[in-house]
């Protein structure tokens, strides 16, 4: 399965979201943020960074270039697509998540290993793991705050689209400790915590962010 | 011989001020973006802290946002501004934004 991963300029876990896809069994597909059309691939995946330097809003900019363009285009046919972190907020910057990241609540940039708690274990990205089961993976932020109105909120949570959610302290004062949410066909998934650093002993708190990469392979050979 | 007068030369931002004042005036559109109100605003309320230890307690409120100059060749397309202001500048989903044409 070839899955694409997205560098922006700014993108900083790029290397590590290939990496992560590698240890899956997946093959990667490096593409480049400027580039018109998207070649041949069954995934994308939106790493974390600054890309532009979060200038305007984060992930605003990012939302606007040419390949995203075709991303969006690909999702609505039903690609799977996975964003990380600066990844998340692209990914709703492009409406193709609902709601938007903004300042923290404390104002400060918040890194530390996260408890997640699986909400939806049945997305492209999370069917490794069981419902309810609890996650670590890090969290590294500044405008990680999940936001929408109250109504938006009461409907994404009727509709079941929140994927995982803050579990152990909520590190960025997100509404109802959302972490992450799904499209309504369950393939475009984008959370603010890093699956990608969490897939060897060696570099992370845990192996628990590998079954996000997993999920989406195995979703491949299923289909 | 005299001394060379002092004035210091003009920088290039006031040479461009000179030029675009003596040709024609350009257009100028103002676009304001601010969280809606149902949004928290931390940095908005971290300015309120500020100002109430400094003694300014008349101040009950503060909302942080974003202030755009945009300057347009020709005459402004009000619909494509307010497109760029609506999609670009602001995020709709988190923001409300105005936009203003001074010399149109």
């Amino acid at each position: 399965m070839r899955i694409g991963v997205v560098t922006f300029p700014g993108s900083l876990d790029d290397v590590d979201a290939a990496r992560a896809v590698r240890l899956a069994g997946g093959e990667v597909v490096p593409l480049w943020h400027a580039d018109a059309e998207l070649p041949a691939v069954d995934a994308v995946v939106l790493p974390g960074g600054f890309s532009y330097g979060d200038y305007l809003r984060a992930g605003a900019i990012a939302a606007r270039q040419p390949l995203m363009r075709a991303v969006v285009d690909r999702a609505h046919a039903g690609m799977p697509v996975l964003g990380i972190c600066n990844g998340f907020q692209v990914l709703c910057e492009a409406g193709l998540l609902p709601g938007a990241l903004t300042r923290n609540s404390h104002l400060h940039f918040r890194n530390r290993d996260q408890a997640l708690q699986v909400e939806r274990a049945d997305t492209a990205w999370t069917s490794s793991y069981a419902p309810g089961q609890t996650i670590v993976v890090p969290v590294k932020n500044g405008e990680g705050r999940y936001v929408g109105s109250d109504a938006d909120l009461d409907r994404l949570e009727g509709e079941g689209r929140v994927v995982v959610r803050y579990a152990g302290g909520n590190p960025n004062g997100s509404s109802r400790d959302i972490a992450g949410v799904t499209s309504a066909d369950g393939r475009v998934v984008g959370l603010m915590p890093h699956p990608e650093h969490a897939v060897e002993e060696l570099t992370g708190p845990s192996v628990d962010g590998l079954g996000f990469f997993t999920s989406v392979l195995q979703g491949a050979l299923s289909a | 011989m005299h001394a060379v007068s002092a004035a210091p030369a003009p920088t290039r931002l006031e040479t461009a001020r000179t030029w675009t004042g003596t040709l024609a005036p350009v257009p100028r559109v103002v676009v304001d973006v601010v969280l809606k109100p149902e949004i928290s605003d931390p940095q908005g309320q971290a300015v309120l802290g500020a100002l109430g230890r400094l003694g300014h307690t008349g101040v009950t409120g503060v909302r942080q946002g974003k202030h755009f100059v945009l300057d347009v060749e020709g005459t402004p397309d009000e619909a494509e501004l307010r497109g760029i202001a609506e999609t670009l500048l602001a995020n709709p989903v988190i923001e409300d934004v105005e936009l203003h044409l001074e010399g149109a």
